[in-house]
């Protein structure tokens, strides 16, 4: 395992204004991941694991502190140059899958890469989709796929730019035993094909136990981060 | 890899997902293309009439002055004149006078008389072009005799009377041989739409309604013999009549042509408030759009879009509903263009063809996208505040924004600005003046200012109502009513919009009555059938004698000097008017 760090937060905060209160989300996290690394970030609901994932990805701004993502810090700045990094180096795997409602299964996964400025690479979208086993039904709707579909070409559109780091937040959230199931096991299986930086957010020590980290989040504070050996 | 170029590729997915999204709710667009259209529809159609009337004009010159060069005099011509005139009908250049003046005229069956525009022309040679259309149908130098007229239909209706009937004109009666149906020369001369008289030269000379100082318009006919150049007798007339307007037949009627223009100016500028008030609601239209659109926009953002990429989708849906609108907007100003005519036909004898220009098809489109695209601005621009991290948690979101008023101010002024700047130049476009693009740019800010105002206020009342009300109001009414200013709602909007739609339709109304005001005010109807004018004091006591002998009641004495003229030295004394009302 390459030990450069990923992502690395050092004392990050988040506070949000709700109405006259201020509500303190985050409070301090430091947080160094490696290349490569597999990590869970756990903790009940309400502990700020999601909003730290937004905080990673980008996707939020923190209240202070500084994360560096691959070596470049990206807490100052700005949306458009944010959501290029988003686009190069982060693939996204969503609760609710988050697939475009007009676009067809090969169109949300090829996306990603137009938005990028890459071109298209139709035949990896189908390389992906085939992986995932949408070939079939590459030309439907997201609202004409089932769930465990949608999120199937969710992951097929995360890997597609070969992005260095797959964020997940609880993936398998919204879908039942069996499918939850495949697609875990498709996203571990394309994550070692991929050799991604895979940090997965949730709730569930069984999904949990497939990650060589666990970090436990409670009240906006990492109260335990430890290596373990992962489930194969 | 297929490596196709960036920008390409991505209009190509924004015009994708535009495309989709706009067939997704075909109901909710219809309302924007339909407003867009009506305001273009109004534009293009008043504007291309316009074009067409003009065009028509220049093409029937010659009809329309029912001669190749007209002159229009107010004064007798004098001896050095006449001398200008009498060498050019030796060229072989023919003329003849039409004289235009106002009159009563009444009938047995009608007693109550009735103003008319009486027309005397020379039968025997008028018109130099063009046809007089005469009910039944006869020549004109069969019908019109020094006993004989031809009236218009209305003054046949208003008189009570008809063909074969005898009318009575300045003490003398004439016989009604034809009813006047069409003059090729109508917009020539007096523009007083009413009862029309056509009679002889020699009849008008009966009724002895013309002498020194009275009130008569001259236009002289010039008929141009093929070697006399029109250049050389337009020149020789302006010399030998400075102050007169002379006009030939490659040009318009200056007259006709400057009520046109000030018509297609006011009628477009209504349309451009139509306009408008139709972009108002494809605003509103499509705010609610982009709000439902919200968790798409995040998302696209989540995985690597930046906001003038999304920008794209919304801008594309916007520019084709705004096409859309505009292209049904120029199918509806061509029903408006072939209907004008039939609705003023009346007025405007001739009919001109339908014109279909380019450039007014252009205008019309233009302004119809870019009324679209400024008012769709506002919700454009919120494409960039949606934030990305709306993906893993909405309620993450900060309920209340961190900008505070000045900020507000900012941004606000930075989508005003813009829209009231591109509506301005609009207006300035259309009615071909700075000044008008000024005036109208000042009122719509002054009248957005004031709606917005008088709405904040509106619904800050209402707030205060729910909180101090003595007595508790039903939940459905409290909480209907507190929907109107809880946040992201759009009654302010809607309430600014309905005010501009008030106000647009007062507007038309008001003018309307200007209009009408201004003729009632030049013609009153009080106003004396005719006056009398005394200059020797002691002359003054025959008039109500002589007013007795008529029947006819005096209105209002003056005694004292109303004006004073420049008179010889033995008719030097105050002149007194004597007004009176049959």
């Amino acid at each position: 395992m390459n030990s450069r760090p990923m992502i690395q937060a050092t004392g990050v905060t988040k506070s949000i204004r709700n109405g006259a209160h201020c509500v303190e989300i985050l409070k301090g996290i430091n947080l160094s991941i490696p290349a490569g690394q597999f990590v869970a970030i756990m903790g009940a609901s309400g502990s700020g694991k999601s909003t730290l994932l937004g905080l990673l990805a980008g996707l939020d701004a923190p209240s202070s502190g500084s994360i560096m993502l691959d070596g470049e810090e990206i807490s100052q700045l700005e949306e458009d140059a944010l959501a290029r990094l988003r686009g190069r180096k982060i693939g996204f795997v969503f609760q609710s899958y988050q697939l475009i409602p007009t676009l067809t299964a090969e169109e949300n996964v090829l996306l990603p890469m137009e938005l990028s400025g890459n071109g298209e690479d139709p035949g990896r979208a189908r390389e992906l989709l085939d992986h995932v086993g949408l070939a079939e039904r590459r030309h439907h709707y997201p609202v004409q796929l089932s769930g465990g579909e949608q999120q199937r070409v969710a992951l097929a559109r995360a890997f597609m730019v070969r992005p260095p780091i797959l964020m997940a937040d609880e993936p398998t959230g919204n879908l039942d035993t069996a499918n939850g199931r495949h697609v875990l096991d498709l996203l571990l299986d394309l994550n070692r094909h991929e050799k991604t930086t895979l940090l997965l957010v949730t709730h569930d020590r069984d999904l949990a136990a497939n990650a060589g980290r666990r970090v436990l989040l409670r009240d906006g504070e990492i109260v335990s981060d430890e290596l373990q050996a992962p489930n194969e | 890899m297929n490596r196709a170029p960036q920008k390409t590729l991505l209009w190509r997915t924004a015009a994708k997902i535009a495309s989709r999204e706009l067939r997704a709710t075909p109901g909710k667009f219809l309302f924007v293309v339909l407003a867009v259209a009506a305001g273009v529809g109004a534009l293009s159609g008043v504007r291309g009439f316009s074009m067409a009337a003009r065009s028509m004009l220049l093409r029937d010159a010659r009809k329309l002055m029912a001669a190749d060069v007209m002159m229009r005099l107010r004064e007798a011509p004098s001896a050095e004149q006449k001398a200008t005139l009498d060498a050019l009908s030796a060229q072989g250049i023919v003329r003849t006078t039409i004289t235009e003046t106002i009159s009563m005229s009444v009938t047995t069956g009608a007693p109550v008389p009735q103003m008319v525009t009486i027309k005397a022309v020379d039968p025997r040679v008028y018109p130099f072009y063009g046809a007089i259309t005469l009910a039944p149908p006869q020549s004109l130098a069969e019908a019109l005799r020094a006993d004989t007229v031809a009236a218009s239909d209305d003054l046949l209706q208003r008189l009570k009377t008809g063909v074969g009937q005898t009318l009575r004109l300045g003490g003398k009666d004439f016989r009604i041989v034809a009813a006047l149906i069409t003059e090729p020369d109508r917009l020539s001369g007096n523009p007083m739409a009413g009862a029309r008289i056509l009679m002889s030269r020699d009849a008008l000379e009966r009724t002895g309604l013309i002498g020194p100082g009275s009130r008569a318009q001259n236009r002289l006919l010039f008929r141009l013999t093929p070697s006399a150049g029109v250049e050389d007798v337009k020149s020789r007339l302006q010399k030998a009549f400075p102050g007169a307007q002379i006009i030939d037949y490659r040009e318009t009627d200056p007259g006709i042509t400057r009520g046109l223009d000030s018509s297609t100016v006011f009628l477009s500028l209504v349309s451009l408030v139509a306009l408008i008030v139709g972009s108002l609601g494809v605003a509103m239209a499509m705010h609610s759009h982009m709000q439902q659109k919200m968790d798409t926009i995040a998302i696209m953002k989540s995985i690597g879009a930046r906001s003038g990429q999304i920008m794209r989708i919304y801008l594309l849906e916007t520019v084709w509903l705004g096409l859309a609108g505009g292209v049904l907007g120029i199918a509806l100003g061509a029903a408006v263009q072939r209907a004008f005519p039939v609705l003023i036909q009346r007025f405007f004898d001739q009919r001109p063809d339908i014109v279909w220009s380019w450039s007014f098809v252009a205008q019309g489109m233009a302004a119809g996208l870019a009324s679209t695209v400024l008012f769709t601005l506002p919700a454009l621009l919120r494409v960039r505040r949606v934030r990305p991290v709306l993906v893993l948690r909405r309620e993450m979101e900060e309920t209340t924004s961190a900008s505070g008023f000045p900020a507000r101010a900012k941004s606000t002024a930075a989508i005003g600005v813009p829209l009231i700047l591109g509506f301005g130049l609009i207006a300035v476009w259309i009615g071909n003046s700075w000044e008008i693009g000024g005036y109208f740019t000042g009122g719509l800010l002054a009248s957005l200012l004031a709606l917005s105002a008088v709405a904040w206020l509106l619904l800050r009342s209402l707030r205060w109502f729910l909180r101090a009300a003595p007595w508790k109001l039903p939940p459905t009414l409290r909480h209907g009513i507190a929907n109107l200013y809880r946040p992201g709602n759009q009654a302010q909007p809607v309430l600014v919009s309905l005010g501009v739609g008030v106000m647009f339709t007062l507007t038309v109304f008001l003018v309307q009555r200007s209009i009408v005001g201004d003729i009632v005010s030049k013609a009153p109807p009080e106003r004396p059938t005719f006056s009398l004018w005394t200059f020797v004091p002691n002359k003054s006591r025959a008039s109500p004698r002589w007013s007795k002998s008529r029947r006819a009641s005096t209105a209002r004495w003056n005694s004292h000097p109303r004006s004073r003229c420049a008179l010889p030295p033995s008719m030097a004394s105050p002149s007194k008017t004597i007004r009176m009302k049959t």
